[in-house]
């Protein structure tokens, strides 16, 4: 084969002009630059739904969001495309949180967190104290969520990830996804009407 | 209310985009009406869930010791100029994702310093890659921040005046006359600076590491052009040779490159290994790289480069060449950087030999074309070689390119 060579076009190339998938392929390789624009690209993303799964504090988010793109980096060869690089970020968070709360009993923390904290005796006077409040128990009644429906739930309603992507990510059949999020919500309706 | 067993599928179908069934069942089911509502409250309220961003400082935090901590890949542990060229590469990603808006904050003097600088939330930062700069920094209001930035460290302060001098990308020394400075290198614990202080890289930090040439987040100090032009000889590399100059101001004595384009008298060829063709549907990968030759063959090479990425990341027999013409299809779009970080990820994952002496040679021009001469004579001298007398013609001419610009240095 043979053919003409093109010429250069020169542009002002930057890994900013890379796709996410390109990014992973050269964490791969070593680059840094690379891991650190698909952190700058991702980190909002992965820090919202850490701190949704997980409900550290900010210091331990902190180190579960670096320790998500360190495992991203490790493992970036084994992206195959089958979900957004956003949605595999999310899995490797998922599984960063649950390692995680193995190790430190969170989970029994967490359960414990609705029984532990009684819902506040103060009424709402007001409609956005009101609102405040409702979040307030929201955000109680999912830390009392088993982490498999948080999961799901997280992920799915709050991140917005499709059933089928969520359940590649997960390993799950999309049945299981979305049973999981029918579960959540019902315990999520109840736990809320039982404040 | 008696739960109805259709609910699941109430969100199969939202993600199929079915909104019509869900609206005639809803309409129909008043169990599903009342649960899907119910989803749609606690998914608002879930989505009210306090999680504002952490604080830009904090972000930084994270993301140096992210960096700090990131190692190559455990199965390819890479040699000590990697993590060199890694430094220098993440002040390219870090200067270069940040917005060109400028609203200074301070004095900075040094004419013959090579920085630049950006200014985004609240942040403004100077990207010094060589040269010494003097900065005064009026006292910054509690919203700003003001922060000097090598490849391989930060300097932070609040309101006060100092030096930074870098060498090679890296941060060579650092003098406060008034107020106090916080330093942080990458791997390192911060070190403060108090007004008469100074710091400078130890004889274990050499001031100019040898490492491969990355490219620069700054203008370049030189752009060498090859003053005779080089046959066209690759098969299929995607650069020639450098055809325009870079945009940013250059010294006085930075030899000019003439804006040259070949055009291509004959439409590229398909290649040695194009997609079998046989009664059977083509798979997915074959339909992919099919797609992939007809959109190089269409001018359309970010098209090409698409489906190219997408075949190259199915299982098959078309994975190899895929990603290699991916790589080409980028580098005749005209993304360089892109194309650069792909041959290097190329060259490291083992090619073939004769790909490998190919993708040196262009990853040669690449690094010739932004100034990287001595990587560019590597990569040349490492596809001299080639079996192929094209590959060998090509670097061949790269080398005469690079002795050419030498002796006109002289």
């Amino acid at each position: 084969m043979s053919a003409r060579v093109l010429p250069l076009r020169r542009v002002d190339g930057t890994t900013a002009e890379l796709s996410d998938a390109a990014l992973l392929a050269a964490c791969a390789a070593g680059d840094g630059a690379a891991l650190g624009a698909l952190f700058d690209r991702h980190h909002a993303a992965v820090y919202r739904f850490i701190a949704r799964l997980s409900q550290s504090d900010a210091a331990d988010i902190d180190d579960l969001v670096q320790t998500t793109f360190l495992t991203a980096q490790r493992s970036a060869r084994k992206y195959q495309g089958r979900s957004t690089v956003r949605t595999w970020l999310f899995g490797i968070a998922v599984n960063t949180v649950r390692r995680e709360a193995r190790s430190r009993g969170r989970r029994q923390r967490l359960a414990g967190l609705v029984a532990a904290q009684p819902a506040s005796a103060v009424r709402a006077v007001d409609e956005a104290v009101a609102q405040r409040e409702a979040v307030r128990r929201f955000q109680d009644a999912l830390a009392g969520l088993s982490e498999p429906l948080r999961t799901c739930f997280v992920l799915c309603q709050l991140e917005g990830v499709s059933g089928p992507e969520a359940a590649q990510t997960l390993g799950l059949r999309v049945g299981t996804v979305y049973r999981r999020i029918h579960d959540a919500r019902k315990r999520l309706q109840a736990a809320m009407e039982g404040m | 209310m008696r739960e109805c067993p259709q609910f699941t599928t109430l969100l199969r179908w939202r993600d199929a985009g079915e909104a019509e069934q869900i609206e005639a069942h809803l309409a129909d089911c008043p169990g599903c009406a009342q649960a899907w509502t119910s989803l749609a409250d606690l998914t608002a309220l879930g989505m009210q869930m306090p999680s504002a961003p952490p604080a830009p400082r904090q972000i930084e935090s994270v993301r140096t010791q992210l960096l700090a901590n990131a190692n190559a890949p455990p199965a390819r542990r890479a040699p000590p100029w990697i993590a060199i060229a890694a430094a220098l590469l993440v002040g390219l990603a870090t200067w270069s994702l940040w917005p060109t808006e400028r609203r200074p904050i301070a004095s900075i003097s040094g004419a013959t310093a090579d920085y630049a600088v950006r200014y985004e939330a609240g942040v403004e930062r100077v990207a010094l890659r060589d040269g010494s700069i003097s900065i005064e920094v009026a006292h910054l209001p509690a919203d700003q921040r003001f922060v000097v930035q090598t490849a391989d460290a930060e300097i932070e302060v609040r309101g006060t005046r100092f030096t930074v001098i870098a060498d090679g990308g890296r941060l060579h020394r650092v003098e406060v006359t008034e107020g106090r400075v916080e330093l942080r290198r990458s791997g390192h614990a911060t070190v403060a600076l108090e007004a008469d202080q100074s710091w400078q890289a130890g004889p274990t930090q050499p001031a100019r590491p040898v490492a491969p040439a990355t490219p620069s987040p700054i203008a370049p100090t030189m752009t060498p052009a090859p003053t005779t032009p080089a046959p066209a000889t690759l098969s299929s590399a995607p650069v020639q040779q450098p055809t325009s100059v870079a945009k940013r101001p250059q010294p006085a004595d930075t030899p000019r490159v003439q804006p040259k384009r070949v055009t291509p008298k004959r439409p590229i060829a398909a290649p040695e290994t194009a997609a079998p063709t046989s009664a059977a549907p083509p798979s997915p990968q074959t339909e992919q790289f099919e797609a992939g030759w007809r959109a190089v063959r269409a001018g359309e090479f970010d098209e090409a480069s698409a489906a190219f990425s997408a075949a190259a990341r199915l299982r098959g027999p078309l994975a190899a060449d895929a990603r290699w013409w991916h790589i080409v299809s980028l580098g005749r779009a005209g993304h360089d950087a892109q194309t650069r970080v792909a041959l290097t990820a190329y060259l490291k994952s083992g090619p073939p030999a004769s790909r490998r002496a190919e993708a040196q040679v262009m990853l040669g021009w690449l690094n010739f074309s932004t100034g990287r001469v001595d990587a560019a004579e590597r990569a040349f001298k490492a596809g001299a070689n080639a079996t192929r007398a094209k590959v060998r013609n090509g670097a061949t001419a790269g080398l005469k390119a690079i002795a050419d610009w030498r002796a006109k240095q002289r």
